[in-house]
């Protein structure tokens, strides 16, 4: 080869990749126009790392793939309150800590202006609960702190330290809570190093804190039946008030993990009191669930339909395979606080840990499923219990909002 | 040490070197002045295969030189005049030129090739061509690249800055001297890709040496298998190896080297070596000690505009060793080499202000190595290597308090302290015993046929302690382990007479057995499970290599490999990732084919062309799979690759070498199914994330004998530049894909001169020249524009 040839060839080649190239732009806008929310999660090869996407749909109904989707940190939470949508910073290390909140513009059914707020890093913020338009709670699950926001301004105003009333450790897992009568009414879910209720302290703990001057009043503790994990912080829902003003709360106990130790349920606060009502505590996990021979042995989720009806998805510990991160073991149910029953819902396959929202739309119910050979959203009409698949996702469906 | 004082050394260090570049300057024109070189190469006339050894004598002035592994000889401070140049070497018949130097304006005549034709006597017998090593490496049926260290040891350079130049190989670093590095070749990384010196296993089951700890100096070469890799080599990687080769030292050597670095980075070495040779002793020993604050500002990849310094990373090792070889007892060596390594390491936050956690470990080793030829029995040649290791190792995370960016203070999750987030404090004083034990056999069956049979054995037993982690948990979370493989291969080669063909065919037997304990990890329950397993499986792979024209040739290569998953990965952590004894292997299908010419040592350019293409198969992937509050490996994955690369290599002129290599890998996920389901898999088809797909390096390098006058001198100027294509760090599923790696293009310059003869090296090296912003995974921000300078005495 000539040498000079040759020279040219390695000095062409290196102004080549040398050149620059614009990088592709960064588009904000997502795709997709609708009025329902979606967000599906898809995992990296390497299993620990993944990212979600968040985009409006118009209907429940066919298949969609992420194509139009605005990417989110990995399994990141979505909280919605009327027209604003707040994207929380994932769990772990790998994503940034930013609160991103997207205005949702109902004329053109698209999301439009974006604001951030930076959160402490790795602080377990996943959700917020607005008390008005210049205030809201944001607990931070391993900080153990509320952090009080203006959600307009997107700016920190206070915050609320639960260290004090942390059971063994410094952080007392503020989790999902729920306001009532001027009280916000926080569930602790004290849990240790594995993330685990303290086998010592296996209660449900409640701060309720006064939502005029943010200072707990007190907190109470279910310490009867047996019932630990009130709430989970990345799941709506399962803190909820019935049509008497009655606040129930579930609760998730050791997510069927620790064999001896299967009590899951449901604990009340009644209307007008502050104090848990002990006789209206029920421990699920000693009821067979009607259409099968299995007994819950966790709560994962909840939605309360009316008329002490509420749609759940329970663990059942007897189907949870080899590996419980990836087996679907989590069955969809109608339990019934007032006769006291649990009934399969037919035709929603059993799904994995991921894929367990459920919401409330036009007299259906709305479960997000990834089972063993069918993934997306199913469809409970809580009249007549006719099941229907009605939309198919690309990865695991794990939230819907209908706006 | 402050960072003004830091600066003013380099500064001053800086200016010495100038000092010795501007009084070179002014000495060339008095060694310009009527002073000639000549310079050549001597091969076989048939073969066309360098002489190595080959004598050119100039008798009227009694001047002469030797040629080197590449036939190549030189010839300097001639006069203007006429000579009678001898060339002549044992087997051959000698040859006299005549020769006149001077009457015009050059002052080197070079490129004199001299052929030398076999005696009869010598073409009856059986001819032992003298190959350098590297070529006999890329000659070999596999696919293989070889870096020769030769040029660059003098270098501030280290063995990543090498690797990363080279074909098909990328580097992960979290940046910083001593952050985890991991190779990837092909796409492939970690335990996938083994890491051999002098073809022992140092990645197998254990993990105290890192491909940045050997000091530059002390590599002959490094190897690249791709896709094949050699059975004798033992353990179990699949995707390709590492092999860094140790030099072998003249009979006395002493080698001293100090470096200073940007951000109070310091490297020294030293190295020594006896051979008395009456008594068939070889004595040497050596060190190095490594330190360095790591300190570079970086933009918070979570914060835009959020400057930081790292405080944190502070980062020492300290290498002892010595060796001892016995080569006049029944054994033809027998060789002892006890060594100590010392390693701190600070741990270095991005997403939050670390202070105080940290990494410690100390490794002493004894390895043992036999080497008998005609063992027993004639064509039979042992070659055998035992290692001991005695380690201790810990994590120290304890701090009550934890801080962002900001200077915000945060409580730790524990009682008992931890800043890293894992909700424990940390003191572990661990311990493992580990035994590697490599036995080959080789038998030359004849001229034409030869078989080998080799086994690597390895013993790990590990010691976990940690009491605090233990308070923090309320349970005991880790357990005594014994973990041991054995990977057997048989290797058989056939070449023809002619040399035409050669192929090698392998195959391989893995046995592996674990015994522990394991714990639920939720909750405080005191459960304990036995955990006892035993596994085997085969795999196999051929190599064939056709010679099409005596410079070019052909290769291919099938392979059918197993990895056997780590004690990592069948234990989990005891804490988050829970045990997965179940595990199956990992196995790979690949196809390799690849084209070769090759003029090194024949022709005055060296130029190498070479393109290989191949297919890889990876199956039973092992998969970090996180759930609801835990994580576990699974064998889920399934991912298709094919790759081409192209590389040449030349003297485009007699002072200015050049290379360029373009790699281009298209890995993709080709799972029909989600993971545990009939779930059409949503990214079958999509390109692997977080794994570059399009690289190119490219470089030059000037080299001028007494360029600035003088004698003895050699000055070299080289030029790296590096380009990665943006790349995703997840599955490319929309537009809007926010998280990429973003393209690179980095150049580094490297400066250095030879005084005596190559005694005294002086060099200097910018990186990243361009002050690129890089970035390693999406988040891991890597030093900007930085700078070195190194001296170096060699007593041979």
């Amino acid at each position: 080869m000539n040498k000079k040839v040759l020279l040219a060839a390695i000095l062409a080649v290196l102004m080549l990749v040398g050149c620059k190239k614009d990088p592709i732009d960064d588009i904000d806008v997502p795709g997709g126009k609708g009025n329902i929310l979606l967000e599906t999660t898809v995992k990296n090869a390497d299993g620990i790392t993944g990212t979600s996407y968040i985009q409006l749909i118009e209907s429940i109904n066919g298949s969609v793939d992420n194509s139009n989707g605005i990417q989110v940190g990995f399994a990141s939470s979505v909280t919605v309150e009327d027209d604003e949508i707040f994207v929380f910073p994932s769990w772990g290390t790998d994503d940034n800590t930013n609160l991103v909140k997207y205005k949702y513009d109902a004329k053109k059914q698209v999301i439009g202006d974006k604001q951030e707020l930076e959160l402490p890093p790795n602080s377990g913020a996943s959700h917020l609960i607005k008390v008005n338009d210049q205030k809201a709670y944001l607990p931070c699950y391993i900080l153990g702190k509320v952090l009080v926001i203006n959600p307009t301004a997107m700016e920190k105003i206070g915050e609320i330290d639960l260290s004090s009333y942390a059971h063994g450790d410094l952080s007392a897992e503020p989790s999902y809570g729920i306001i009532r009568d001027g009280y916000y009414y926080l569930p602790l879910n004290q849990l240790d190093a594995t993330f685990m209720p303290y086998l010592d302290y296996f209660q449900s703990d409640v701060a309720i804190i006064d939502i005029n001057t943010d200072k707990v009043v007190k907190v109470i503790s279910e310490d009867v039946s047996n019932l630990a994990f009130p709430t989970r912080p990345l799941v709506k829902h399962m803190i909820f008030k019935t049509e008497q003003n009655d606040i129930y709360i579930a609760c998730s106990g050791t997510f069927g993990f620790i064999p001896t130790l299967l009590n899951n349920g449901f604990i009340c606060i009644p209307n007008g009191q502050t104090e848990f009502d002990i006789s209206r505590s029920w421990d699920i996990s000693e009821t067979t669930i009607e259409g099968t021979e299995y007994k819950p042995s966790s709560v994962f989720s909840s939605r309360y339909l009316g008329n002490g009806k509420v749609a759940a998805y329970v663990a059942i510990s007897e189907l949870m395979g080899d590996n419980p991160y990836s087996s679907k073991y989590t069955m969809a149910v109608i339990i019934d606080l007032n006769e006291k029953t649990i009934k399969a819902i037919d035709g929603i396959p059993l799904t994995d840990g991921h894929s367990i929202w459920i919401e409330e739309h036009n007299g259906l119910a709305i479960f997000t499923c990834f089972g063993d050979s069918d993934a997306g959203v199913f469809t409970y009409n809580i009249a007549t219990g006719e099941v229907q698949k009605t939309l198919s996702t690309a990865g695991n469906p794990i939230f819907v909002h209908f706006f | 040490m402050s960072l003004q004082n830091r600066n003013s050394k380099i500064l001053y260090i800086s200016s010495i070197i100038i000092y010795l570049f501007i009084s070179s300057v002014f000495s060339t024109s008095y060694a310009q002045s009527g002073l000639y070189s000549l310079t050549g190469t001597i091969l076989d006339s048939y073969t066309n295969e360098p002489l190595v050894g080959a004598t050119v004598f100039i008798k009227d002035i009694n001047l002469g030189a030797a040629a080197d592994e590449n036939g190549f000889f030189r010839l300097d401070n001639l006069k203007e005049g006429n000579y009678k140049v001898n060339f002549s070497f044992v087997g051959y018949e000698a040859k006299t030129k005549s020769i006149s130097i001077g009457n015009t304006n050059v002052t080197e005549f070079t490129d004199i090739v001299i052929k030398l034709k076999p005696t009869a006597e010598s073409l009856e017998q059986v001819t032992i061509i003298a190959k350098s090593k590297a070529r006999k490496l890329r000659e070999r049926a596999m696919p293989i690249s070889v870096i020769s260290m030769n040029s660059l040891n003098g270098t501030v350079n280290s063995v990543s800055d090498v690797l990363t130049k080279t074909v098909g190989v990328t580097l992960r670093s979290s940046g910083g001297i001593g952050g985890a590095t991991r190779v990837s070749l092909r796409g492939l990384e970690g335990k996938r890709i083994g890491f051999f010196i002098d073809e022992t296993p140092m990645n197998d089951q254990s993990d105290f040496i890192d491909i940045n700890d050997i000091p530059i100096e002390m590599i002959d070469r490094i190897e690249i298998y791709k896709g094949v890799v050699p059975a004798k080599f033992g353990g179990s990687a699949m995707g390709g190896a590492v092999n860094i080769v140790i030099k072998e030292y003249p009979d006395k050597y002493l080698d001293v080297s100090y470096g200073l670095e940007s951000f109070n980075t310091h490297k020294s070495q030293l190295v020594f070596k006896r051979n008395i040779k009456d008594k068939g002793i070889i004595l040497g020993g050596g060190g190095g000690f490594t330190y360095s604050d790591n300190d570079y500002v970086m933009e918070s990849p979570y914060t835009p505009g959020l400057m930081i310094k790292r405080e944190h990373d502070k980062y020492k090792k300290l290498l002892i060793g010595g060796n001892v070889k016995f080569t006049k007892l029944w054994f033809d060596e027998i060789e002892f080499e006890p060594s100590y390594v010392r390693t701190y390491k600070q741990i270095q936050g991005i997403i939050k202000d670390v202070r105080k956690a940290e990494t410690h470990s100390d490794a002493i080793l004894l390895a043992n190595n036999l080497k008998k030829k005609d063992f027993f029995l004639p064509g039979l040649d042992l070659d055998m290597s035992t290692t001991f290791a005695y380690t201790m190792y810990g994590l120290v995370d304890t701090a009550r308090y934890w801080y962002d960016w900001y200077g915000n203070e945060f409580s730790s999750f524990s009682i008992y302290g931890g800043e890293l987030g894992n909700r424990y404090a940390s003191d572990s004083h661990n311990k493992k015993i580990s035994f590697f034990n490599k036995l080959n056999f080789e038998y030359i069956i004849n001229a034409n046929h030869s078989l080998s049979f080799n086994t690597f054995f390895t013993l790990a037993n590990g010691y976990p302690k940690n009491d605090i982690q233990e308070l923090s948990m309320g349970k005991v979370m880790v357990f005594d382990s014994k973990m041991r493989s054995l990977v057997a291969g048989i290797t058989y080669d056939a070449r023809t007479t002619d040399d035409k063909l050669l192929n090698s065919l392998t195959l391989r037997y893995y046995l592996y057995s674990m015994d522990t304990k394991k714990t639920s990890i939720y909750g405080s329950g005191d459960k304990v499970f036995d955990v006892n397993l035993l596994k085997n499986d085969v795999g196999f792979s051929d190599a064939i290599r056709y010679r099409i024209l005596p410079d070019f040739m052909a290769k291919a290569s099938v392979a059918y490999d197993v990895r056997v998953p780590s004690e990592s990965e069948l234990l989990g952590d005891g804490y988050a990732v829970s045990a997965s004894e179940n595990l199956l292997p990992e196995r790979n299908t690949s196809v390799n084919l690849g084209l070769l010419y090759d003029l090194t040592g024949k022709h005055s350019t060296n130029l190498q062309v070479e393109l290989n293409g191949y297919y890889m198969y990876l199956q039973n992937m092992i998969r970090y799979t996180k759930g609801l509050i835990g994580a576990q490996y699974q064998n889920f994955g399934e991912m298709r690759t094919l790759g081409i690369e192209f590389e040449t290599k030349a003297d485009i002129f007699k002072f200015l070498y050049g290379y360029v290599n373009v790699t281009y890998q298209d890995l993709r996920d080709v799972r029909k199914y989600e993971d545990s389901s009939t779930v059409p898999n949503s990214t079958r088809g999509k390109r692997m994330p977080n794994i570059p797909y399009f690289l190119v390096n490219g470089g030059l390098e000037f080299h001028k004998e007494n360029l600035f006058g003088g004698r003895g001198q050699n000055t070299r100027v080289l030029a790296d530049c590096s380009f990665i294509e943006e790349y995703f760090y997840d599955f490319e599923v929309t537009a809007n894909q926010k998280r990429r790696i973003p393209r690179s293009f980095t150049v580094d310059l490297t400066f250095e001169h030879s005084f005596f003869n190559n005694t005294l090296f002086i060099s200097a090296k910018v990186r990243n020249l361009t002050n690129a912003k890089v970035l390693s995974e999406f988040n891991r921000p890597l030093p900007g524009r930085n700078f070195g300078v190194k001296i170096r005495y060699v007593l041979k």
